[in-house]
């Protein structure tokens, strides 16, 4: 189980457990260009909601674009609570991963 | 039905797409809010020239104007009028959101999204109605210049040696001078036996 969180600094780091951790997320679809992953971060264990979106305003579909099933999505940690060391506008404890979404 | 299963190794760059993704997603709302504030004072100074030429200018100049200018004018400044208060609505809507309380699902994130999209919409169609305003506003002041001017009254006098008709220079002297289609003539009105106005003179 991820450990307790309050003094995990933040930091850019991946571990292929992640993953496996975030398979177990709740999903939701709240319209059909939309995904909504709900869990607890594998490294901080903050509660984290992850949106997956076909679009964006004033962002080109070409960059974040629609993932056709069955693709790798590289998502990351988005828990609202403060970690030290994070870069300015960035959000979450630093940890990502790769999920596959079929 | 969407499977999630674990995925391989990322790479960092993709990591940093990602943290830039959920970036823009946060922000998108203020991003859309900020442009159609811009607009709004735009569309504000638009409107304020719009009201200023169609209530103060416009009674005078728009009357000289001879018909059917006058109405098409007049139409004209009002669908610019309309046209600048529904984009003033719309552009308020982006600016500052819906008018209306929406209820919002526990989806906060979501729904921000979606206020986002809508807002956008709502903001391109209120720069589509400040341009068309501008453009109707544009044509009308265009009209009031160039338009045909409004023909003076004319007066039709009949004396002994005939009929006069023509627009009135001045009176002095108990005489008329009437601008006619000959140039200025003078009647004495003593002579006149009869007077009557006319909208044109006819055609001699
Ligand atoms: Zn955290
Ligand atoms: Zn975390």
């Amino acid at each position: 189980m991820p450990p307790a969180a309050e003094d995990t600094p933040y930091e850019e780091v991946t571990d292929l457990a992640y993953g496996a951790h975030a398979a177990t997320f709740e999903v939701e679809q709240p319209d059909p260009h939309t995904i909504v992953l709900r869990g607890t971060c594998p490294r901080c264990g903050h509660a984290m909601a992850y949106r997956i979106i076909d679009q964006v305003v004033r962002r080109p579909a070409a960059t974040g674009g629609e993932e056709p099933p069955g693709t790798e999505e590289t998502m990351m940690c988005t828990c609202g609570a403060e970690h030290a060391d994070r870069p300015q506008d960035y959000v979450g404890c630093g940890a990502f991963w790769n999920l596959t979404i079929s | 039905m969407i499977k999630l299963s674990p995925g391989g190794t990322p790479t960092r760059a993709a990591h940093q797409r990602a943290q830039a993704l959920q970036r823009a997603l946060r922000d998108e709302l203020p991003r859309v809010r900020e442009a159609a504030l811009a607009w709004r004072n735009g569309l504000a100074g638009l409107l304020a020239g719009l009201l200023g030429f169609g209530l103060i200018r416009g009674r005078s100049d728009v009357s000289q104007l001879a018909a059917p200018y006058d109405a098409v004018v007049g139409l004209l400044l009002l669908a610019a009028l309309l046209a600048g208060s529904w984009g003033a609505f719309r552009l308020l809507w982006a600016a500052h959101g819906r008018p209306s309380v929406t209820a919002r699902a526990a989806l906060g994130a979501t729904a921000d999204h979606h206020e986002a999209v809508r807002a956008a919409r709502a903001l391109r169609h209120g720069i589509a109605l400040a341009v068309l305003s501008a453009a109707l506003l544009v044509t009308a002041v265009a009209f009031t210049w160039y338009g045909p001017a409004k023909a003076k009254p004319s007066l039709q006098l009949t004396t002994p040696a005939g009929t006069v008709c023509g627009t009135i220079v001045r009176v002095a002297d108990g005489a008329l001078t009437l601008r006619t289609d000959s140039g200025e003539t003078r009647v004495d009105l003593r002579t006149a036996t009869g007077i009557r106005p006319a909208d044109t003179c006819p055609t001699s």
